[in-house]
């Protein structure tokens, strides 16, 4: 599927659950990534945390005091690697948008769990001693995976949630050129698994 | 004295490399491609070295290019890196050719169409790979010829009528005659050839 389809069935979704009982939210998240490698490229993987805005939409299916509720999200993310690589500083941008389709039930008062699938388009920069150069063609722009999560609302307005995130695709896809010239494997590597924890803000309340 | 100074100004964007696709396993070569971006790249005793087609004020600068040439008096056709430099040489002093032997002709480009997927073993039986020090253009000698190694052609597909993807891998052990031995290891390369880049040598 084209992502500008993706993207318009994703927001005609958005648009009917408003016009039921929606409810719009903004979230502001720190992010953990947590990359897993097996490769010898010699990145420096360990885990960084970065600023993670969001932007959804939620609303209850069936009835209105339903436990359940669907919602999509918008979400910007980045990350990043470093090496040295013979005295060069070389340095892995990416920068992405995701795409969350989750579910949530209302444990108990105040408090919910949420759990969804989350697809993801990023761009990659890369920079040999502070230069921004291209690379060839190794940097996947795509990924999927999963989320698992929860929150507890003090204020009706008001949420403190925590997230993880297993997502499934690796990030950088390559062969080596052997001393010989013989290629190498096809590698797949960087696996990512993210931690978030974020305070939402709900600007406009269901209808019930 | 406008035109002076859009003189050196031209003069210096020229001297300036290109930039080239780093490759992700080793940034300081370009990576292993099949889009005729005109460069080659291999590690000469560990030293990253690489030749760029570049072209100049007048569109004309070998240094760099790659050059098929056939010489009909030994039947081989040698393929030629030509004058490249090493990367941690920002002086440009050390510049090397690596150049292939290849027994027959390779006169046109429906000659490299079907070098598509070959091996050459570079043992030195039949076909050898060398390296030649502050190299001159039509020159077929080698300062170091190989012992070992292989070149694999992995893509000729013509991109226009007039135009083609020459691409592929190598990597040889060479030694001199006074057994200096040089290793050329996790060569590659990709460029866009044409006729300008064949010729037919006769001594």
């Amino acid at each position: 599927m084209k992502p500008t389809r993706l993207v318009f069935i994703l927001l005609a979704i958005s648009c009917i659950s408003y016009s039921s009982y929606g409810q719009l939210y903004l979230d502001n998240g720190i992010l953990f990534n947590e990359h897993r490698t097996n490769s010898d490229l010699g990145l420096d993987v360990k885990a960084k945390t970065s600023w993670q805005p969001r932007i959804g939409w939620m609303f209850r299916i069936a009835k209105s005091n339903s436990n359940i509720k669907l919602g999509i999200e918008l979400e910007y993310f980045t990350r990043s690697f470093e090496r040295e690589f013979e005295s060069v500083s070389n340095d892995i941008y990416f920068t992405g948008l995701s795409t969350n389709l989750i579910g949530a039930y209302t444990v108990a008062d105040r408090f919910h769990v949420n759990t969804g699938v989350k697809f993801a388009f990023y761009s990659s920069r890369f920079d040999l001693d502070g230069e921004s150069k291209k690379v060839a063609d190794v940097f996947n722009s795509f990924d999927w995976g999963i989320l698992i999560g929860g929150g507890y609302s003090p204020l009706k307005f008001m949420t403190i949630g925590a997230r993880v995130n297993f997502w499934f695709l690796p990030m950088i896809e390559y062969r080596t050129v052997g001393d010989y010239g013989e290629f190498s494997d096809l590698k797949k590597d960087v696996y990512t698994t993210s931690f978030e924890c974020f305070l939402r803000f709900s600007i406009l309340n269901d209808k019930e | 004295m406008r035109d002076f100074i859009l003189f050196i100004s031209m003069l210096f964007l020229i001297s300036c490399g290109k930039s080239f696709d780093s490759d992700i396993a080793d940034p300081l070569l370009p990576g292993y491609t099949e889009s005729g971006n005109n460069d080659a790249g291999a590690r000469i005793n560990n030293r990253p070295w690489m030749a760029q087609r570049t072209g100049d004020f007048y569109g004309v600068n070998y240094s760099g290019d790659i050059f098929i040439s056939f010489f009909p008096d030994e039947n081989y056709t040698t393929i030629k890196f030509y004058s490249g430099r090493f990367v941690d040489d920002q002086e440009y002093q050390d510049r090397v050719s690596v150049i292939f032997q290849i027994e027959g002709a390779l006169t046109d480009l429906s000659d490299i169409r079907s070098l598509e997927g070959r091996e050459y073993k570079l043992d030195g039986s039949e076909t050898v790979a060398g390296l030649k020090f502050y190299d001159t253009l039509f020159s077929d000698s080698l300062d170091a010829r190989s012992i070992k190694g292989s070149l694999f052609i992995r893509k000729c597909k013509f991109s226009s009528e007039e135009r083609m993807v020459f691409a592929g891998t190598f990597g040889f052990d060479a030694y001199t005659e006074d057994s200096i031995l040089y290793q050329v290891h996790s060569g590659r390369f990709d460029y866009s050839i044409s006729d300008d880049n064949l010729r037919t040598v006769v001594e």
